[in-house]
């Protein structure tokens, strides 16, 4: 295991994108314990882009890692609100600071 | 000596569901005022039929419900008693419930009880002669709720089925929109992750969340299963009335919820109430979940008709007759005779090729099996949005691979239900518009050039380009001093997250997105186009391929490889120019193409193929579609056009990104198909926007 791997979640996290970013989490799941997302440049999100972040945080907290925000945008918060998944992604902080 | 008679349930089920159909054509052509006896006796032959079978093999929950089912029919044609409009409606949810009890069984499930039992009471009071008895409301979007009016507010299970993100159906949306029904402060919106699972068995393209959404609001039900009413059929929701007392309950424990951190790691912070419906929610799902693959694995089974049976037994004939006819020559064979083994080869091809054809055709199914379930979907939607519309289907009898076929209707349904609700203006608008007060939509299907083309056509109000265009710039999907042609605007309804309830197409809106509509059909090698007039109406023409099995595909080199790419997809083929190409940032590449800039692909360097040494002299680049996106993939060489039959990387290799299949080729060895869309995403949006790329 190394330092925790950031991953750019890109302009859109979403259903057409999640089968690219599904490819990269496994990836980095196999070389690092931690893993960071880079949520700034999401301009659009939506449940399955969600639901990738919340199977990734199930993964790692089975292992005893974990994931850490590395910027949020307010698309990203605005959406996991309507899910009600706020706290659930560890967005409350951010949430709040968008509100 | 007992007979297992397991081995004839699927015989059963098939039977059940096409009687089941029957009934149901039949009942939406009644018209009570002037009953067609004949009509009636059909539905009640059907309806016979499906009792007898279940008591026969011992599903007495369905031999029961249509015993009463039947009885109410025979007192109809024996002219006891009239046929009234509410017997229609009530018959109607009867099929729809027995539907949902064989597929329940089918899936060796156990078949809800509630439904049946409340439509088996009705028919029973209408059977004592207490004809106030009105149809119940059995859908399961209302089953459970005892009061429409829900003073204290509602609680709605929200259970999605698995695929409702590939159907374009997204909750988000959903939920946005019920918050902007009843306010930010009266809903809190619970979710249950317990089912997601971990990445390893993640298939992140399903569903596997379920909500529970409390509305804390004096509002009808009607109003809030309004929100859920373009995916009622496929999911599981409940909506509970909140009495006072459970409200009081609530309130007391509410300090303690954690309203949006519903982790199911910590059920103690959940109130009780919720917790339980929680926990509900997941016992179904992973009720679901075991159901699922149940279903997967039954053996699907097709119907022929004798005469495609019979010419395959005479092609299969001709081929033992050419086999017999080369065997002599073999053992027999000398120069002289190379002109009759030239012409025995020549015969075994032809024969070859006409049992391909036969067997092909064993699959292919007329398109009325998608078609039968519009009539009620219109009948229904007709009446819950008010419109008076009239369906005419077009080429019932034009027949499509089944595979296709089953893959195709999911998003016609969306683009009936988006014709019906967004393209088809009130009927006040109609006469005001000086068009008949009576809205058309036609489905049309037929064939051309080796294609199925079927069209979704409405006589509405047809898309409003300047709306549309204004969108597209606002979201920066389109530059701001960029013209586009009206037929390229019409296109942008086909953009991902275009179609939002915010956005102001005529016909797309909430939670369905016409991206995923089109994404499913080029799943299928097909396309989606749109024409439009504003104030005469819109058509959909999708175009698919006739089988999934075989594709017409573009050879193409690369080093010593061979690929093949679905000829559909390509847009066109040039010699590449290496000085056209621009760097963007690291190896990626674009190339300017007549007015846009397209990303570069190289197949070489994407499967690991490249070496320098070998270079090609003079490779080309084909410009290939998918997703609305344009690439340009660089080969070595283009071969020859074929058709090829396409084998599953999955079930005999394992899945690879960019590859949908495989093929063997004339020579034996294998060949990759590409997979268009796939390669796409391996480009960065960021640089297949023409702004990005100007900019850059």
């Amino acid at each position: 295991m190394t330092d925790a791997v950031t991953i750019q979640c890109g302009e859109r996290l979403s259903i057409e994108m999640v089968e690219e970013l599904f490819s990269r989490v496994e990836e980095s799941l196999h070389n690092s314990g931690d893993i960071c997302l880079a949520g700034n440049d999401i301009q659009f999100c939506d449940t399955a882009g969600l639901q990738l972040i919340l199977s990734l945080q199930k993964t790692l907290t089975k292992t005893g890692g974990s994931i850490c925000w590395q910027g949020v945008s307010p698309v990203l918060t605005e959406t996991a609100a309507y899910l009600g998944l706020t706290g659930a992604l560890n967005l409350s902080e951010y949430s709040q600071l968008t509100d | 000596m007992s007979i297992d008679l397991s081995q004839f349930h699927q015989v059963f089920f098939e039977e059940s569901f096409e009687g089941l159909d029957v009934m149901e054509s039949q009942l939406l052509d009644l018209t009570p005022e002037s009953v067609d006896a004949e009509a009636v006796n059909t539905i009640f032959r059907a309806a016979h039929s499906i009792k007898g079978g279940a008591g026969t093999f011992g599903f007495m929950q369905i031999s029961d419900f249509t015993h009463v089912v039947e009885t109410l029919l025979d007192e109809i044609r024996s002219a006891k008693r009239p046929m009234l409009r509410m017997y229609v409606d009530l018959f109607l949810q009867s099929v729809d419930c027995l539907r949902a009890m064989l597929s329940s069984l089918q899936a060796g499930d156990t078949p809800d009880g509630e439904r049946p039992a409340l439509l088996k009471t009705e028919f029973e009071k209408i059977l004592a002669g207490d004809d106030s008895a009105a149809p119940v409301s059995t859908d399961s979007t209302v089953a459970e709720a005892e009061d429409v009016s829900g003073g204290a507010g509602w609680r709605i299970h929200f259970h999605p089925g698995q695929d409702i993100l590939q159907t374009g159906n997204e909750p988000f949306r959903m939920f946005r929109e019920l918050q902007e029904l009843v306010g930010e402060d009266s809903l809190t919106v619970i979710p249950d992750t317990s089912a997601v699972p971990e990445i390893s068995s993640l298939n992140p393209e399903l569903c596997y969340l379920n909500w529970v959404l409390e509305v804390r609001k004096d509002i009808d039900k009607e109003t809030l299963a309004s929100v859920f009413e373009w995916v009622e059929d496929d999911c599981d929701i409940r909506y509970e009335a909140l009495s006072s007392a459970t409200e009081d309950a609530d309130a007391a424990t509410e300090t303690d919820v954690a309203a949006e951190t519903p982790d199911t790691d910590q059920p103690a912070a959940i109130p009780e109430a919720v917790a339980a419906a929680v926990n509900a929610a997941a016992a179904v799902s992973a009720s679901q979940a075991k159901k699922s693959p149940a279903k997967n694995s039954e053996p699907s089974s097709i119907r022929v008709s004798i005469d495609k049976v019979d010419s395959l037994i005479n092609m299969v004939g001709e081929l033992v007759i050419t086999q017999s006819m080369l065997g002599q020559l073999g053992q027999e064979f000398d120069m002289s005779r190379l002109a009759r083994l030239q012409e025995g080869l020549s015969q075994l091809e032809h024969n070859t090729r006409e049992l391909q054809e036969s067997v092909m055709k064993i699959r292919m199914m007329p398109i009325s099996f998608a078609f039968s379930r519009f009539p009620r979907l219109v009948r229904d939607l007709g009446s819950q949005l008010g419109k008076d519309v009239n369906l005419v289907m077009l080429g019932e009898n034009t027949e499509l691979d089944k595979t296709v076929m089953e893959k195709i209707g999911d998003p016609l349904v969306h683009l009936v239900r988006n014709s019906m609700d967004h393209g088809l203006e009130t009927t006040e608008k109609r006469i005001a518009a000086g068009k008949a007060a009576q809205g058309k939509i036609t489905l049309n299907a037929f064939h051309q050039g080796g294609n199925i083309v079927i069209e979704v056509k409405d006589d509405g109000a047809g898309l409003n380009e300047e709306k549309i265009l204004s969108k597209a710039r606002e979201r920066k999907l389109v530059p701001e001093n960029t013209e586009l042609s009206a037929e390229e605007i019409h296109q942008l309804i086909f953009l991902p997250g275009f179609s939002t309830s915010d956005s102001v197409s005529d016909i797309s809106g909430r939670g369905v997105g016409m991206d995923v509509v089109r994404r499913n059909i080029n799943e299928l090698n097909g396309t989606i186009e749109v024409q439009s007039r504003r104030g005469e109406g819109s058509t959909f023409v999708i175009r698919l391929p006739l089988t999934l099995a075989i594709l017409d595909g573009q050879l193409v080199r690369v080093k010593n490889e061979t690929y093949i790419f679905p000829l559909v997809s390509i847009v066109e083929s040039i010699q590449l120019q290496k000085r056209s190409l621009n760097h963007i940032t690291g190896s990626q590449f674009v190339m300017k193409l007549r007015d846009e800039y397209i990303p570069i692909v190289r197949l070489d360097n994407l499967f690991g193929l490249r070496r320098k040494e070998e270079e090609a002299e003079n490779p080309m680049l084909v410009v290939v579609e998918g997703d609305n996106e344009k690439i340009g993939i660089v080969v070595d060489d283009l071969l020859g056009q074929q058709q090829v039959v396409i084998k599953s990387l999955e079930q005999n290799y394992q899945r690879v990104h960019g590859i949908s299949g495989a093929t063997i080729l004339g020579d034996g060895t294998v060949a990759l198909i590409i997979d268009i869309s796939g390669i796409g995403k391996t480009v960065e949006p960021s640089k297949t926007t023409p702004g990005s790329e100007q900019a850059a």
